[in-house]
C-alpha cells in the first residue's frame, strides 16, 4: 500500500528559512498592490475627466444636423425663393501642385479662366484660399472626382430665386452666408432662418456611426413665408411694366395690383428690376421698391379725396355747381390754374371727370381744414403702411394747424404731399367697398399658410371678405365710384384707361417734380383705378417716372399700363365681363358649344 | 445543500454567463449594423429630400409665367384671352 503523501507539504518546504525573508517579500508584493490601487484610484477620481474626454475623443464625434432656410412662395404655392445644398471649392496653394494638367479642367468646370485660378494658387501671402463658392453639387461630386491633392470642398447652401427680376424687389436677397440683406429675405431673416441642430455619434475605426448618444438638438427648419403675390398677375403685371417704361424712355416705374376685397397685394412690380441670382453689378436705382419705399406727388389721382370730403360733410351732393371759367384762382399771392381751362360751370362729378384745379380747391376751401386732415389721415396717409416690408415710407402730410390757404387749397389736388404708390392703391379700398380702409396685405396669414394644397386654383377668389376700418360712407364710396368711372369714360382724362368687357374707374395724376425745392419741367404721370366698376375686385395703381417722348400727362401715359395690367389681371382671375362687348365668337359656334 | 449540488449550480451558471456573454456581444453586434443601416437610409432621405427641392425648383424655373407668355405666343401663336373672344356660360342653379 502506498503512502499517501500531502501535496502541500513536501520536504523541501518544511527546512526553515529565516522569517524576515518572507515578510520582506510579502511587504514588498503588499506595496506594489497598494502603488497600483492608489494609481487607480488617481485616474478613477483626479483624472477621470481628462481621461473620459480623451477617449470619447478616440470614438464619439458631434455631427452638424443642417436645417434649411424657409422658402418663400407665392400664394399658389410657387417657388419665389428656395435653398439647395451646394458646396464651396477651396485650396490649400502650397500642396497643390501647379503643373498637373487637371487643373485646366477644374478652371473649366468652375468657369473661371486658367489663369485667374493660377493667379489663385500662386498668391504668396495665402495658405487658404477659395476658389469658388456655392459650386452645384453635380460639379462639385466632378471635382471631387478628379482627387487633385490640396484642393478640397465643404458644404454649404445656396440660395436659388426661380423668378428672377420679376419679383426681385419683394423677395429680395441674401449673402453668401445666407443671411437676408435686402427684402423679405432681410425683414423675415428670423423667421426664415433656420437653427442649426447636432447629434452626437459614436463611430467605429472605418468611421462609420454604429449608434447615436442620447445628446440630440434637432435642427429647426426654417418656416416657409407665403405671400399674397399671384405670380400669374405678377408677371403680367411686370411686363407691362417693363415695355411701358421703355417705350415713354422713362426714368422708372411701379406698379401695384390689390385685391379690393381683401386689401391683399396681388402684383407689386418695379422697373428697372435686377437679377437677384446674378448680383455683381447692382446699383442703387435697380434695388429701389419704388412702389413701397419711393415717395411722389399724387397730383389728381387725390381729388376723390377732397370730393368725398364735400359729400361727407353733407354740404355737397354729386350734382353741386361749381364754377371754374375764370381758368385761374388767386390765393393771397399765388394762383392756381387748370392745365385746360374749362369754359363751362361744372358740378361736383364733372369737376372729378374734367380733374379741375380750380373746382377741387373751391371745394375744399369751403370746407374745415380739420376734417380734410383726418380724412387724408384716416386714409393712411402719413403713416406707413404696415405690409410687414422694410422700409416702407409713411409719406409726409403735414398737421392741419400749419396749413397755409393756399397749402389746403394744393393739397386738395394732390400737391404738397407725398405719398408712396402702395399707400395710394391701399387708399382707394375705402372707394372700392362700402368705405372701409383695408389693410395692404404682403403675406398670407399664418392659418392660410398651413394646410393649404399647392395647386394653382382657377377661381382665385377662396378668402372670406376681410373688414376694415370705416373711413366714409357707402354712399358716399358709391357715389365717387361714378365718379371714377366718368373720369376714366369717353368724356374723362382717361378714356386709354378702358379695358374691353368691363367698366373701369380711375383717377389721372400728373406732377411736376421737385428737385431743390423747386418745380423742374420732369413729370410722373400716374393712374389709380379700379374694375370691374359693378363690383370692383381689383385695384391698380401705375406710376412713370420721367416719361420724355414728349407726353406726360397721366391718362396718355399710365392709362394704357393700366387698360392693360387690369384686363389681364381680371382675366387670370376669372372675372365675368360687367360691360356690353361684341363678341366675335361666330353664332354656331355659340350654339353648338352651349348645347353640349 | 451538499457540496456536489453547489458545484452543479456553478457549473451551470458558469455556462449561462458565458451564454449571455455571448448574446450580448451578438446583439451588440446587431444594434451596430442596424444603426449603420438607420444611418445609411436617413443619407438616403437627405439625398432624395435634396433631389426633391431641385426638382421643385426646376418646376418653377419652367413654369415661370413669362416664360410660357412668350414660347405661346411666339410657338403656339396663341393669343391672350378677351372677352369677345370667350364664351360665357351660366351655371344653373
Amino acid at each position: 500500500m502506498v503512502r499517501s503523501v500531502k501535496f502541500a507539504a513536501p520536504k523541501l518546504l518544511q527546512t526553515r528559512l529565516q522569517l524576515w525573508r518572507s515578510r520582506f517579500i510579502f511587504s514588498l508584493v503588499v506595496m506594489c498592490f497598494v502603488a497600483l490601487g492608489g494609481k487607480a484610484l488617481y485616474m478613477q477620481t483626479m483624472s477621470a475627466p481628462f481621461l473620459q474626454a480623451q477617449g470619447a475623443q478616440r470614438y464619439e464625434k458631434t455631427i452638424e444636423l443642417q436645417a434649411n432656410r424657409g422658402r418663400i412662395l407665392d400664394r399658389h404655392g410657387v417657388v419665389l425663393a428656395t435653398s439647395l445644398p451646394a458646396r464651396s471649392i477651396w485650396a490649400y496653394p502650397d500642396r497643390v501642385d501647379l503643373s498637373d494638367p487637371r487643373l485646366m479642367d477644374v478652371a473649366r468646370l468652375l468657369d473661371i479662366k486658367p489663369l485667374e485660378l493660377q493667379r489663385r494658387l500662386t498668391a504668396e501671402d495665402k495658405t487658404f484660399v477659395f476658389l469658388k463658392r456655392q459650386v452645384n453639387l453635380d460639379t462639385a461630386e466632378r471635382i471631387k472626382a478628379l482627387r487633385i491633392k490640396g484642393i478640397g470642398q465643404d458644404g454649404e447652401y445656396k440660395r436659388d430665386y426661380p423668378q428672377g427680376e420679376m419679383v426681385a424687389h419683394m423677395v429680395g436677397f441674401t449673402d453668401i452666408g445666407h443671411v437676408g440683406q435686402e427684402g423679405l429675405e432681410l425683414s423675415f431673416q428670423s423667421t426664415l432662418a433656420g437653427q442649426v441642430g447636432s447629434r452626437r455619434v459614436i463611430r467605429d475605426g472605418t468611421g462609420q456611426i454604429i449608434g447615436g448618444l442620447d445628446q440630440v438638438r434637432e435642427p429647426r427648419d426654417g418656416r416657409d413665408l407665403r405671400l399674397t403675390i399671384d405670380s400669374r398677375i405678377q408677371s403680367r403685371t411686370f411686363d407691362a411694366l417693363k415695355d411701358a417704361v421703355k417705350a415713354n424712355r422713362a426714368q422708372a416705374g411701379a406698379a401695384v395690383v390689390l385685391d379690393a376685397k381683401t386689401g391683399e397685394v396681388l402684383a407689386l412690380a418695379n422697373w428697372p428690376s435686377y437679377n437677384p441670382n446674378e448680383r455683381s453689378h447692382l446699383s442703387g436705382g435697380q434695388l429701389r421698391n419704388r412702389a413701397i419705399t419711393d415717395l411722389y406727388e399724387p397730383g389728381s389721382t387725390l381729388k376723390v379725396f377732397t370730393a368725398a370730403l364735400a359729400l361727407e360733410s353733407g354740404k355737397y351732393r354729386p350734382s353741386s355747381i361749381l364754377d371754374a371759367r375764370e381758368g385761374k384762382l388767386t390765393i393771397g399771392r399765388d394762383t392756381i390754374r387748370d392745365s385746360h381751362r374749362i369754359k363751362d360751370l361744372m358740378t361736383l362729378e364733372q369737376v372729378i371727370q374734367k380733374s379741375s384745379n380750380i373746382g377741387t380747391a373751391k371745394m375744399a376751401l369751403s370746407l374745415p381744414a380739420e376734417d380734410h386732415w383726418r380724412l387724408l389721415t384716416s386714409a393712411g396717409f402719413g403713416q406707413a403702411s404696415k405690409t410687414g416690408f422694410p422700409g416702407a415710407a409713411a409719406g409726409r402730410l403735414r398737421p392741419h394747424k400749419k396749413w397755409k390757404p393756399i397749402e389746403h387749397a394744393t393739397i386738395s389736388y394732390g400737391h404738397g404731399i407725398s405719398v408712396s404708390l402702395l399707400q395710394m392703391a391701399r387708399a382707394y379700398t375705402i372707394f372700392a367697398g362700402d368705405g372701409e380702409l383695408l389693410p395692404a396685405r404682403i403675406f398670407k396669414t399664418e392659418d392660410e399658410q398651413r394646410g393649404r394644397p399647392m395647386q394653382v386654383s382657377m377661381r382665385a377668389r377662396d378668402e372670406a371678405t376681410v373688414r376694415g376700418v370705416p373711413v366714409i360712407k357707402p354712399e358716399t364710396a358709391a357715389a365717387v365710384r361714378k365718379m371714377l368711372e366718368m373720369a376714366a369714360g369717353p368724356k374723362g382724362t382717361a378714356p386709354m384707361s378702358q379695358v374691353p368687357g368691363y367698366r373701369v374707374g380711375g383717377k389721372t395724376g400728373t406732377t411736376t417734380k421737385i428737385e431743390d425745392g423747386r418745380y423742374v419741367k420732369k413729370y410722373v404721370a400716374s393712374f389709380v383705378g379700379m374694375a370691374p366698376m359693378s363690383d370692383p375686385r381689383i385695384i391698380v395703381a401705375v406710376m412713370i417716372d420721367e416719361p420724355s417722348t414728349g407726353k406726360y400727362y397721366g391718362g396718355q401715359i399710365a392709362g394704357p399700363i393700366f387698360s392693360r395690367i387690369a384686363g389681364d389681371a381680371l382675366q387670370t382671375l376669372s372675372v365675368e365681363p360687367d360691360a356690353p362687348f361684341e363678341t366675335k365668337i361666330p353664332p354656331m359656334v355659340a350654339l353648338s358649344k352651349g348645347g353640349m | 445543500m451538499s457540496a456536489r449540488v453547489v458545484a452543479r449550480l456553478n457549473v451551470l451558471l458558469a455556462a449561462v454567463l458565458v451564454v449571455a456573454g455571448l448574446l450580448l456581444v451578438s446583439s451588440q453586434h446587431r444594434a451596430r449594423k442596424l444603426s449603420t443601416e438607420l444611418e445609411r437610409a436617413q443619407g438616403q432621405m437627405r439625398e432624395l429630400d435634396v433631389r426633391y427641392s431641385q426638382l421643385q425648383l426646376e418646376v418653377s424655373r419652367l413654369a415661370k409665367a413669362s416664360l410660357i407668355d412668350g414660347r405661346v405666343r411666339k410657338e403656339l401663336n396663341m393669343i391672350s384671352l378677351s372677352p369677345e373672344r370667350t364664351l360665357y356660360l351660366k351655371e344653373p342653379n
